[in-house]
């Protein structure tokens, strides 16, 4: 069934803020496995299937219904940079996975490199989404988590909304065909990175916003994640090596 | 006790008479989300949803098999996400999902269990090739003590999507 994007964001919001929540008992946090479970159903392909029309919205709107969530509001009461940023320079991870070589590649310049931080329970969310989208194809083994931990005046732009990620596009804009979509390189001559917050990623993710140079592009985000772009970092510290698929939760 | 005679839901819920017959030709096993089929059959089950009933107290569930597409995280690949949605918290949630390349099975996807939840997900991916890609899932609901079935096992499928890479 179609739903215009408002009510898909509704829609969002309903799954997320369920009325019996995960509880944050155990482990690993139930209420961030939950946010990458639904987070991570929200693809292109679903967008596209379940949206009537251009998933265009405002980003006030948008901000407002996300600012509702009790969910968000939960986890941000444990893990507030997680939501609401700022980024924690100290607490960064990055995972390789088969794909990747031996040790951290550095030259951000030519390829993207996000990094999750560490949660108060151990692993980044980027942990908890490769736990629960394990795939082989996708994602091969051996994964090797490194901690980073970037230079204390390092500028990170911070995106904890729909209205910071709309400001941030119109400030270093990149037309692609119809959308538009960041300039990293220009971004990179002021910030050494971009933190987008689970605010903004649960209020963005996979919607448009009208700016002056056009709809914005799409994204999909998932998880919390900083994209970086310059190298600002000591050197990488290996703390885990996984060679065995996750069998579950 | 016929059970699902007993369901007092609409007809538009209950099990799938196609479903259920791939499922027991399949020699299945209730409990357990199980391989889809090597190739697509005629007539494959689309998306149903599924109900029980604890006096009147009705959960159901609702299995969404997306498109298949090329993978935003890593480029180069086509992945498939299915879904299950229950409107209240079951016991747990198990799924596999199994990706098509012109009605062949190219890739089945392990188990993943979501215990205490009301919503299961899983993905399967295959490096791209030009084709036409299908997805279809495999799930099995545990419901919470007192709802009637205790458990059930379904299998769906969803569009097929003509992808280039």
């Amino acid at each position: 069934m179609g739903h215009t994007p408002v009510e898909l964001l509704r829609k969002r919001l309903d799954e997320l803020d369920i009325p019996d929540p995960p509880t944050s008992d155990g482990p690993s946090d139930r209420r961030l496995q939950h946010l990458v479970v639904v987070m991570g159903s929200f693809t292109d392909a679903r967008m596209e299937a379940e949206c009537i029309g251009p998933a265009v919205v405002s980003p006030d709107v948008a901000d407002a219904w996300v600012g509702g969530s009790e969910l968000l509001q939960s986890i941000a009461s444990d893990e507030p940079y997680l939501v609401d940023g700022p980024v924690q320079l100290g607490m960064q991870e990055w995972i390789a996975t088969g794909r990747h070589g031996p040790a951290v590649p550095t030259d951000v310049h030519s390829r993207a490199f996000y990094t999750s931080t560490a949660t108060r329970r151990g692993p980044s969310m980027w942990r908890t989404y490769l736990n629960l989208h394990y795939e082989p194809e996708l994602f091969p083994l051996p994964w090797r988590t490194w901690r980073l931990e970037a230079d204390a005046g390092a500028a990170v732009f911070e995106v904890a909304s729909a209205r910071d990620w709309v400001e941030f596009v119109e400030r270093y804009p990149a037309r692609d065909a119809q959308l538009v979509k960041p300039d990293w390189a220009s971004a990179s001559h002021d910030y050494a990175g971009v933190h987008l917050t689970l605010g903004a990623i649960v209020a963005i993710q996979g919607f448009a916003f009208l700016t002056a140079y056009g709809p914005t592009e799409p994204q999909y985000w998932d998880v919390e994640s900083t994209r970086w772009l310059s190298w600002r970092f000591g050197s990488p510290v290996l703390v885990e090596t996984t060679t065995a698929g996750p069998s579950g939760l | 006790m016929n059970v699902r005679r007993s369901l007092v839901v609409p007809a538009a819920i209950m099990l799938g008479a196609v479903g259920y017959a791939q499922e027991r030709a399949l020699g299945q096993e209730p409990g357990e989300p199980f391989e889809t089929p090597p190739i697509p059959p005629a007539g494959a089950a689309r998306a149903q949803p599924i109900a029980a009933i604890a006096g009147k107290d009705v959960i159901v569930c609702v299995p969404n098999v997306q498109l298949p597409h090329n993978s935003k995280h890593v480029p180069g690949t086509i992945n498939v996400v299915a879904t299950v949605a229950c409107t209240k918290k079951v016991k747990s949630i198990a799924v596999r999902t199994g990706l098509y390349r012109n009605r062949k099975r190219v890739k089945m996807s392990g188990t993943r269990y979501f215990p205490g939840s009301r919503f299961g997900a899983n993905n399967a991916a295959v490096r791209c090739r030009p084709g036409s890609y299908l997805g279809a899932v495999s799930w099995t609901v545990r419901f919470p003590p007192g709802y009637v079935p205790s458990v059930l096992t379904k299998l769906a499928w969803g569009d097929t999507r003509k992808l280039s890479c």
